[in-house]
């Protein structure tokens, strides 16, 4: 076959090819025949320089007018199996409403998920978090916080005392409160100090539904120079804005907490209505929610630490984790959050 | 404490149209919580429940313990009702319901509507109330007398009506324990004069020094004693007045003599008691000591309890011995009866410690401890003294012999505290102008001697107030408490919320609440549940997870007091925990359960020198329940150790830490299914099947993958840095290989050997094959090996050779074949 008749013969498989459409993997098979680097064309066009200069034009023409034909019958006709295929699978569509393959889910419990972002809003105004011990001494969940034995204020925190003394004097206790920590904290830290201190704590205390024995606090430990009152309503109203929303106000009220002098309570206005509705969930009428005792430290308490209360002063503040967590969640019973119904947690 | 609106409207004018939820408001702010709110006949109806007046009594012609009275009601005509009351009298002024009254049916104690009845064949339609009828109180003995001047018609709510305040009072605030004293403070915060009880009464006979003396052995315990003597009264009910205001405090009326003690503690503050003169010994000649206990003295106190009194408990006594506990509880055999004649009136100061230490020790905490623990102020023993004597005198007759018996060794001086105008304004953190802070501290009762705090705002010097704390005030003491009187008048709302200034501490590393929440939340990716259990448990239940013979030598820390069986021990171990959560999780239907725990484990150390128990911090957590299909059902496979393992690896992986698991024995746990968990060598955790007993001992009938981490043990392991090599650029060859070995070769120790070869990247298994045509005892290890070098692209001649030597190696050291 002269090149005129390859070409012929090429153009007319193409034809057909194309009249029938082959699946892909025939197509780029023919066309690398044809097309590739030994394709049967590109030798027709490789070799024009051997041809008689008079057959080398009419070949030459006959081939380039062919190869473009052809690459663009075989555009067209990709494009339009293209077509069609994107029309076949949108004639399939998926049920988008069926459910993905499932993966296990893990969460954290609604009391570390709101503990730590308790932590993190105080991580941000510089307080670090500091842990200390459940089981305590008396001298410094109740002593040196200035409730010394026999003071009422003692009936302020039933507690669980354990059989067991240190050095068979001290009896040992399961911490009341995180404020211990205070102690710990000043014994080994100079001025200035910051620190938020999360942890569990124990109260001798019958169960319902918003009282429970066991319980999580956050503690907060400012002293500094020049410290106040005003301070201490700054930061709670900061935390309480990053908390529970920008336009949230706190309100301070008087109280009393032996280790602390001004003693305050404090409470933040509620988010879920403006505080005038009887029926509202969170607050029930009351337009204010409590949320933490607080106050300035005792002089006492500086001074008993070696340093000069003249120069120092502190604000100290205790939160219930699970308190705030109710609040937050809307959760009436605090025992569901130690029953560990997966079915509960699963919410969260 | 209970306060009476209408009680302390006698000290302190208030407005008639009084605001109740704005005062409860301004007093919970500034000085004391109003816990609750109650009204006093706030469901009598006006037009149906009125005062009546009993105008004729005739006997019930067909009963004998019933009576027919006539009572005006200020209505058109008087009505006759039938009356079981045995106090019933002509001309008394009564609480009356009239026909569709709603009122507290007297022997049901529930609410019902009064309707017209036959009683024993006569026509009653009204009803003649008692206490319970109308809700005020249990009692249902006999109707409510009226004073004789109770306005007939007049609703009873207006009469009888009152708004109770619950008043929940600090413990430092020994003042507030009294209705003068939430009078003062109600003055100071809404304003209003106030004019506190007057207490004259006449006397007559002899001195009372000359009927009592006083002897006080330890000044330190008791810092003032007053007598004063009543001759002469009769022993009885008291008035109506009295007992309606004891009521409203919830208090019972006992007889008059007792109710006056009571009545001047809920008035003043001041605990009293009063004994029957004519029985103290005579022998004593009018002596009584206050000193502390002997030992073996005992005495029957007026509860009829022979009680033995420990060396610190402080006494009242005669010549005869103890004839009261000071301050908790009188004795029974100077106990005023109804035929007490002389009265022996004890107002008096003790120490706080020791009356919370005896009322402790007894069980006898009381109304009257609950203010003598807080502290009383010695000058309120006079005014107590003065008060109640004048009242015994008018409600139970008698005679109040001249002056007292006042043993004061050492006469309250008022001390004087000051504050400077930088330190108040320090504190509080705003500026409250010295006038103001002149006006707050004088309407409080604080006398001002110097006051120049304005010299402050020149400069840092001088600025001055100094203030004579009254009487009454035992909580005042230091600079700061006025400050705290200056800032809850003034109004906590006026302080701003300002930011802090100072410097930010240097940053603490806290790196096991680091790990404690990376590894939690990497179990969270993985999957797992987070949950919060009980860190108490019992000894039952530590027994299915500790044995017994170990749990003897660790002796987990017991609870002196708890309230409930199932709070018992302070736990050593969390497992016990996991597995109650599974058993309950699975119980109540769940299909899957992959949960943990972060919390201590607490280990007491009871060698000298530690001080505290040790708490280890750990990670904990069970697998049980079936693997879901696509559509999120149970297949029927159930989760095993891989599961669990897989958990881990994810966990564990990102963190960092490099993970060796190695076989393990450990009581509970499944053995040839249990591994250690080490890193570097050091084990921290163990990863495990509970065993089948185990299991029942918790209910559970599924296989239960547990794991547990050491925090401690973990932490020196963790990367601080993490070792990252540059990937090669030139191509990996993939080539698999499997071996023949003994069952006891560990998958784990192929791959050791094939990764120490440094042209191998990476060996896993693919598949582990026991059986079929393999000799027992073997089993078939095929791994998948990839093979790559740094520096030159690997040809599959490299991997051939690389693999060759491989398996030379393998055969050396575990006797492997290769599998064709």
């Amino acid at each position: 076959m002269n090149a005129i008749e390859q070409i012929a013969a090429i153009e007319a498989e193409a034809r057909a090819l194309l009249a029938a459409p082959a699946s892909e993997a025939v197509l780029v098979t023919w066309q690398n025949g044809v097309f590739g680097k030994n394709g049967r064309l590109t030798v027709i066009l490789r070799g024009l320089g051997t041809l008689p200069p008079e057959e080398r034009k009419s070949v030459g023409a006959a081939a380039n007018v062919l190869k473009l034909s052809l690459e663009a019958a075989l555009a067209r006709l990709r494009e339009s199996q293209k077509a069609a295929s994107l029309a076949a699978s949108a004639a399939d569509a998926l049920d988008v409403t069926l459910p993905g393959r499932p993966l296990r889910r893990g969460r954290l419990h609604p009391v570390t998920q709101v503990r730590r972002e308790i932590l993190d809003i105080f991580a941000r105004l510089g307080f670090a978090t500091v842990e200390g011990p459940e089981v305590e001494l008396d001298e410094y969940n109740f002593g040196r916080l200035r409730i010394p034995e026999h003071h009422p204020a003692r009936d302020m925190w039933d507690t669980f005392w354990l059989d067991e003394e240190v050095d068979g004097r001290q009896p040992l206790l399961l911490r009341t409160h995180t404020s211990p920590m205070q102690i710990r904290h000043i014994d080994t830290h100079e001025p200035p100090i910051r620190v938020a201190v999360p942890g569990r704590c124990y109260r001798y205390e019958a169960t319902d539904a918003t009282h429970e024995w066991m319980l999580e606090q956050v503690e907060l430990l400012a002293i500094d120079e020049g410290l106040s009152l005003a301070n201490l309503k700054g930061t709670l109203q900061e935390f309480a804005r990053q908390m529970f929303g920008p336009e949230r106000r706190v309100l301070m009220r008087n109280s009393y907490f032996p280790f602390v002098e001004p003693g305050v309570e404090l409470a933040v206005d509620c988010f879920a209505c403006p505080g005038d509705n009887p029926a509202c969930p969170v607050c029930r009428g009351a337009g204010w929610l409590e949320i933490m005792g607080a106050g300035m430290v005792h002089p006492e308490i500086i001074a008993a630490a070696g340093y000069d209360p003249a120069r120092y002063t502190g604000f100290a503040a205790g939160m219930g984790v699970e308190r705030i967590t109710m609040l937050k969640f809307g959760i009436t019973d605090i025992r569901d959050l130690h029953a560990n119904d997966l079915r509960f947690l699963s919410q969260f | 404490m209970l306060v009476s609106l209408k009680w302390l409207r006698d000290y302190v004018s208030l407005p008639a149209d009084l605001d109740i939820y704005d005062l409860a408001h301004r007093l919970t702010m500034a000085s004391a919580e109003v816990d609750g709110i109650h009204r006093v006949g706030g469901e009598w109806d006006r037009a149906l429940v009125v005062v009546g007046h009993v105008l004729d009594v005739q006997p019930h012609p067909n009963a004998d313990r019933l009576r027919l009275a006539t009572v005006d009601f200020g209505g058109d005509a008087p009505q006759q009702v039938v009356c079981g009351a045995p106090n019933l009298a002509v001309g008394q002024h009564i609480a009356f319901a009239r026909e569709g009254a709603k009122v507290i049916d007297g022997h049901s104690g529930k609410p019902s509507v009064l309707k017209k009845g036959v009683i024993r064949g006569i026509e009653s339609s009204g009803m003649v109330l008692s206490e319970m009828e109308l809700g005020l109180s249990q009692n249902h003995e006999g109707i409510i007398v009226l004073p004789a001047d109770a306005p007939v018609g007049t609703p009873l709510v207006d009469y009888l009506g009152d708004v109770i305040l619950d008043v929940h009072v600090w413990p430092n605030r020994a003042d507030m324990m009294s209705m003068t004293g939430v009078a003062r403070e109600v003055a100071a915060i809404v304003g209003g004069t106030l004019s506190m009880p007057d207490s004259a009464y006449r006397e007559s006979g002899g001195a009372a020094s000359e009927a009592v003396t006083v002897r006080i052995d330890d000044p330190a315990l008791c810092a003032r004693y007053i007598a004063t003597v009543i001759e002469g009264v009769t022993v009885g009910p008291s008035p109506e007045w009295l007992q309606a205001r004891l009521r409203a405090a919830g208090m019972r009326p006992i007889n008059n003599v007792v109710d006056v003690t009571n009545y001047v503690m809920l008035e003043l503050g001041q605990p009293l008691h009063a004994f029957d003169l004519d029985k103290v010994a005579p022998s004593s000649k009018g002596e009584v000591g206050v000193r502390t206990a002997k030992p073996g003295e005992t005495l029957r106190t007026l509860d009829g309890v022979e009680r033995t009194l420990t060396a610190d408990t402080l006494l009242i006594t005669d010549a005869s011995g103890p004839i009261a506990l000071a301050g908790v509880m009188g004795g029974e055999a100077t106990e005023v009866t109804a035929d007490t004649k002389r009265i022996l009136l004890e107002s008096a100061r003790f120490d706080p410690v020791s009356i919370r230490r005896t009322g402790t020790r007894l069980a006898l905490r009381s109304e009257a401890s609950a203010r003598f623990e807080r502290g009383l102020s010695p000058e309120l023993a006079l005014a107590a003294s003065q008060r109640a004597t004048q009242l015994l005198v008018e409600v139970a007759g008698g005679t109040a012999r001249v002056g007292r018996v006042d043993a004061y060794p050492a006469p309250h001086v008022a001390p004087e505290v000051s504050i400077t105008r930088a330190r108040l304004d320090t504190v509080i953190g705003f500026h409250v102008p010295t006038s103001e802070v002149e006006a707050i501290l004088t309407t409080l009762g604080f006398d001002l001697v110097r006051s120049d705090g304005d010299l402050a705002d020149g400069g840092s010097a001088g600025g001055l107030f100094v203030a004579r704390v009254p009487w009454w005030r035992t909580d005042i003491s230091i600079p700061d408490d006025l400050a705290e009187e200056v800032v809850r008048l003034a109004g906590f709302d006026r302080l701003p919320a300002t930011g802090m200034v100072g410097a930010i501490p240097a940053w603490e590393p806290a790196p096991i609440l680091d790990l404690r929440n990376r590894l939690s939340d990497a179990l969270v990716a993985a999957g797992l549940q987070e949950i919060i259990s009980y860190s108490l448990t019992t000894t039952e239940v530590l027994e299915r997870v500790i044995p017994r013979e170990d749990l003897a030598v660790i002796r987990p820390l017991r609870l002196k007091n708890t309230q409930s069986a199932d709070r018992e021990l302070m736990r050593p171990t969390l497992r016990h925990s996991l597995l109650e959560t599974v058993a309950r999780n699975l119980n109540a239907g769940a299909e899957q359960v992959a949960i943990f725990e972060a919390a201590r484990a607490f280990i007491p150390v009871r060698d000298g020198g530690h001080v505290l128990p040790e708490e280890h911090e750990q990670v904990t957590g069970a697998l049980a329940g079936f693997e879901v299909d696509r559509w999120g059902r149970p297949t029927t496979r159930r989760l095993d150790f891989f599961d669990a393992k897989g958990a881990l690896e994810v966990a564990l992986g990102a963190l960092g830490v490099t993970t060796a698991y190695v076989s393990h024995e450990e009581y509970g746990l499944l053995p040839g299914h249990v591994a250690r968990l080490e890193a570097g060598g050091d084990a921290f955790g163990i990863l495990g099947e509970v065993h089948p007993d185990t299991l029942d001992a918790f209910g559970i009938d599924a296989p239960v993958l547990l794991f547990e981490i050491d925090l401690a043990r973990l932490l020196p392991h963790l990367p601080k840095r993490r070792a990252t090599r540059s990937l090669s650029r030139f191509p990996a060859v993939t080539q698999d290989l499997a071996v023949v070995v003994d069952d006891s070769v560990t998958a784990g120790a192929l791959r050791a050997i094939i990764e120490q070869s440094s042209l191998v990247v990476s060996a896993s298994v693919f598949d582990v094959f026991k059986g079929g045509r393999l000799p027992a005892g073997k089993k078939s290890v095929a791994l998948s090996i990839r093979y790559q070098a740094a520096d030159r692209t690997l040809t599959s001649d490299d991997a051939n050779k690389e693999q060759a030597r491989i398996l030379k190696r393998l055969e050396r050291e575990f006797g492997a074949e290769q599998r064709t």
